[in-house]
């Protein structure tokens, strides 16, 4: 019995191991995956999905068996290396490709050099690793600067690596010469040499140099410093000596060019559009050329009297009216157009406003006609239907709620609006932009303005973005087109998107007054770029590119750089982007673009791109213009916030401009790659 | 006769011993014969991998040395390589299927051989002012259609969004504004459906990049691997913003 029992036992036994025998254990992967990131090795097999069965083929080298000599290998008969490669002397290679299974994990660099010499196996340099022959084997390493100068690294990355008197220059350190640099070429060697780079020109100078035109024909401060020359901010322009003053600082009151020449000024001064001599050493009073005026140099202060406004830099005749809109105040009488007439400059005169638009400001007075439309009454406000819209009677009135329109003047309106507030949609971001202007011209209860004689919006709507020539492509989109972009009809609003459309995966919150071509499908298939993957792909494997590691991330020196840069964490853009070089910036992390920053001419690439709000809103902030490509991997994001507020109104505070031509500018050895596999 | 009793016992316990050891037996056999089939298609398994891993490796040798003969040594196999132009015909087709949303592209000019730059001359739309964008299967999704086009020293990008009929968006026109200019790039993204395009024209197509099929042989058995080695940008320059994620205002 104890023998049955032994023998049961066994047969359990028996059966358990077969049992368990039979159980694999699997390593899942998925299909095609690749277990180092970028790395042609290591693919999770494509058809057992399982890491353990993954190997792969490799060239396998092996030491000289009989060691070394003068650099060469002493080799035995070839067939002593069986598959290997013939061994003779003078060949320090001998491999043969073989099949082995490769552990989990990355496999370091195999080496392929087993015996050499100096003169056998020459200095070379990739990807900033520098590879020589030392005591018979390849020694490699990374070089200090990080970078490759020919077969060997670079000197220097920066002017401070390359001590006093020198300068960095492609990498080796030169003998700083000012005398040289109007040969320079490109920023870079411009700024290693110590000279000074001119973007608005594209030219290296040094400090002293002028642009042939001279200073007064750069237009920018940026181009008036680089050339050595003096940017007035008072007066906007630059100059070769010192500051220029302003015309009211240096006898602008002068009334006669002769005057003028006895003043020390110059004879005939030329004039420029801003109402400025080009000259400066003098400003003559002429018809033609009102003086300048500023926010410094009221038109008060220069003479004139209250009646002139300064618009455009120029002291410009607008009277005032009163509350009611009577010119009484300026010496005038309302004339049959409802506009105040101006008896020391002439009838009817039309003044520029600041935006270059006619305008007129009412007046309440003899309006002609004989019906309502044309204004039949001589105080619009009289009758109760009739309103004066912009100067005009106006009896349409009965649709204040599709309007638009700052209406001035006195008017009816619908007691079942509320008299005192916006109207407000039920859409959030979209208030309706009607004012009530109860019973006072160019006022506008809730508006608050009374601006240039037409009401301006004091509404605040949220930030926007724009986007020209180009599409929006993205799981979701989010943007709010205000209606106070719409003409007065309440139609041909502003978009998200011109000559392209917006494509997006899942909710499609954009507003109903945005004219932009849309499309929403949740099964639309968006491909994106890693950085790991862009630089495998471009710097790793091609050697195109520069990389800032994580603690040399500095936009002082990215933005000099052109061509595709990678940057390995989160990059904070400060300032200005105005190269005319192409650039692509990928970033490991986040891209963060500062509410002082207005221009970037390039690509963008991250796994976050923020064009972030100020904290502080009594700063103004200008609009940011993108003239290039943005892509974010799981998010681009534009709270961005134009400052004074009510400039969201009517634009955007980003407006991406897609540029084409950048497509055909990216390094040609990038443009052969594959993109498609079969498996038959 | 307690005797007898011992021994009629003795009998059965060996039966069933008997019994047992068949029962074992039977088991025992068919756990062999599936371990001895299993093991058989565990070769034939790995010598498929190993053919699939040739290759690509033939693939890889290939790009680096243009040789379309790979020994890959005495267990590796060996590969043989074939190659063929994608392009230069009055039809054109890279076989893949395009999803919804997602985007493929044709050049509409050609490249340098040796570094891959575009040409300066060449340009399709030099031999035909339109061509016809048509699926493979006859369906009629709808397209976005970029069409990047030089004019003079000035870039630029024409795009449209256009419903297919009778399988085809037929002669898209390849001036801009009624001038010719030189044709560049001609992106395209389905609509609503995932589909297999082609291109087809008056004139020959420029040359796209090329289809390189290895077949790899290790003891007997084959495997093939076809790549499309084609000059290519990344898609995210085609668009001016393009995210996985989200693109809001906030």
């Amino acid at each position: 019995m104890r023998k049955i029992r032994l023998f049961g036992f066994v047969v359990v036994l028996f059966l358990f191991g077969f049992v368990l025998f039979g159980v694999e254990s699997v390593s899942a992967c998925t299909r095609n995956a690749r277990r180092c990131s970028g790395s042609s090795k290591q693919v999770c097999s494509f058809r057992w999905n399982m890491w353990d069965q993954v190997y792969e083929n490799y060239w396998e080298t092996t030491a000289c068996a009989a060691g070394c000599s003068n650099g060469n290998c002493i080799c035995t008969s070839a067939t002593v290396y069986g598959s290997w490669g013939a061994c003779n002397p003078g060949t320090l290679k001998r491999t043969r490709a073989v099949i082995r299974y490769v552990p989990k994990g990355c496999v370091g660099a195999i080496t392929t050099q087993a015996c050499c010499t100096a003169s056998s196996y020459p200095d070379s340099c990739s990807g900033g690793v520098y590879h020589s022959c030392i005591g018979g084997s390849v020694k490699s390493g990374p070089c200090t600067y990080g970078s490759c100068l020919g077969s060997g690294c670079a000197q220097c990355a920066h002017n401070s690596d390359c001590g006093s008197g020198k300068a960095c220059s492609r990498g080796k350190c030169v003998v700083s010469s000012a005398t040289s640099c109007g040969s320079l070429t490109n920023s870079k060697m411009c700024e290693d040499y110590g000279c000074i780079w001119s973007t608005a020109n594209q030219r290296c100078g040094s400090s002293a140099s002028t642009p042939s035109a001279g200073c007064d024909s750069l237009t920018t401060s940026k181009a008036c410093e680089d050339y050595g020359c003096i940017w007035s901010t008072a007066n906007q322009r630059c100059g070769s000596s010192a500051s220029y003053p302003s015309c009211a600082s240096v006898g602008g009151k002068l009334t006669s060019f002769s005057e003028c020449s006895s003043n020390g000024g110059q004879a005939v001064p030329a004039m420029e559009s801003n109402g400025m001599s080009s000259s400066y050493a003098c400003c003559v009073y002429k018809t033609d050329y009102l003086f300048v005026c500023d926010a410094i140099n009221s038109c008060v202060s220069l003479g004139y009297n209250s009646n002139y406004t300064c618009i455009d830099g120029q002291c410009v005749y607008k009277p005032p009216v009163d509350e009611n809109g009577n010119c009484t105040a300026v010496n005038g009488s309302c004339g049959s157009d409802g506009k105040c007439l101006f008896g020391s400059i002439g009838v009817g005169k039309t003044v520029v406003t600041a935006t270059g638009v006619d305008f007129h400001w009412s007046c309440n007075g003899s309006c002609g006609g004989s019906n309502d439309d044309s204004c039949s009454y001589t105080i619009c406000s009289n009758k109760t239907d009739v309103e004066i819209i912009d100067g005009t009677c106006n009896s349409n009135i009965s649709d204040f709620s599709s309007g638009g329109l700052c209406r001035t003047g006195t008017l009816n309106y619908a007691e079942s609006l509320d008299k005192n507030h916006d109207y407000i949609d039920d859409s959030p971001n979209e208030s309706q932009y009607v004012w009530v202007c109860k019973g006072s011209a160019n006022t506008c209860n809730e508006g608050g303005g009374t601006d240039s004689g037409v009401c301006t919006s004091k509404i605040t709507q949220t930030q926007w973005f724009k986007v020209n020539d180009g599409s929006v492509l993205a799981g979701d989109v989010i943007n709010y087109i205000p209606k106070t972009t719409c003409d007065a009809k309440g139609e041909n609003c502003d978009s998200t998107v011109t000559n392209g459309g917006v494509y997006s995966k899942s909710i499609l919150s954009v507003s109903v007054y945005d004219k932009s071509q849309k499309n929403e499908n949740e099964d639309f298939n968006f491909k994106t770029y890693t950085y790991s993957g862009l630089k495998s792909q471009y710097f790793d494997a091609k050697g195109v590119g520069t990389v800032f590691a994580d603690d040399a991330i500095d936009w002082s020196k990215i933005k000099e750089t052109s061509g595709v840069v990678f940057v390995d964490g989160d990059l904070d853009i400060t300032d200005n982007l105005e190269t005319n070089n192409f650039i692509m910036i990928i970033a490991r992390g986040k891209i963060t673009i500062e509410p002082n920053v207005t221009l970037i001419n390039g690509i963008l690439v991250a796994g976050e791109v923020t064009a972030v709000a100020s904290t502080d809103e009594s700063v103004d902030v200008d609009q940011l213009i993108i003239n290039g490509m943005i892509h974010g991997i799981s998010h681009v994001g534009f709270p961005r916030k134009l400052t004074p507020i009510e400039d969201n109104n009517t634009s955007p505070s980003v407006v991406i401009n897609y540029k084409p031509e950048l497509l055909f500018k990216i390094p040609v050895a990038l443009s052969k790659a594959f993109s498609q596999w079969k498996i038959n | 006769m307690k005797k007898n009793k011992l021994n009629k016992q003795k009998g059965q316990v060996v039966l069933m011993v008997l019994l047992a050891s068949a029962l074992i037996l039977t088991l025992g056999l068919s756990a062999s014969k599936q371990a001895t089939v299993e093991t058989k298609i565990d070769t034939d398994q790995e010598l498929l991998k190993k053919a699939f891993n040739t290759a690509e490796s033939g693939i890889e040798y290939y790009l680096g040395t243009g040789n379309k003969s790979y020994e890959a040594g005495s267990d590796g196999g060996s590969a043989n390589l074939t190659t063929k132009t994608v392009g230069e015909s009055e039809t054109l087709s890279f076989g893949n299927v395009i999803l919804n949303g997602g985007i493929d592209y044709f050049w509409l000019v050609g490249h340098d051989e040796k570094d891959g730059s575009l040409l300066k001359d060449g340009f399709y739309s030099t031999s035909a002012s339109s061509l016809n964008i048509c699926t493979i299967d006859g369906t009629n999704p709808t397209f976005k259609i970029s069409y990047f086009y030089k004019q003079g020293d000035t870039y630029g990008v024409k795009s449209a969004v256009l419903t297919t009929a009778n399988g085809c968006v037929s002669n898209f026109d390849l001036k801009v504004n009624g001038s010719s200019v030189d044709s560049l790039l001609l992106s395209i993204m389905p609509i609503g459906s995932s589909v297999k395009i082609k291109l087809t024209g008056t004139a020959k197509f420029p040359k796209q990049g090329e289809e390189i099929s290895s077949v790899g042989m290790v003891q007997g058995v084959n495997n093939t691997v076809t790549v499309l080695n084609k000059y290519t940008v990344p898609l995210f320059l085609l668009e001016a913003v393009t995210s996985g994620g989200d693109v809001i205002n906030q």
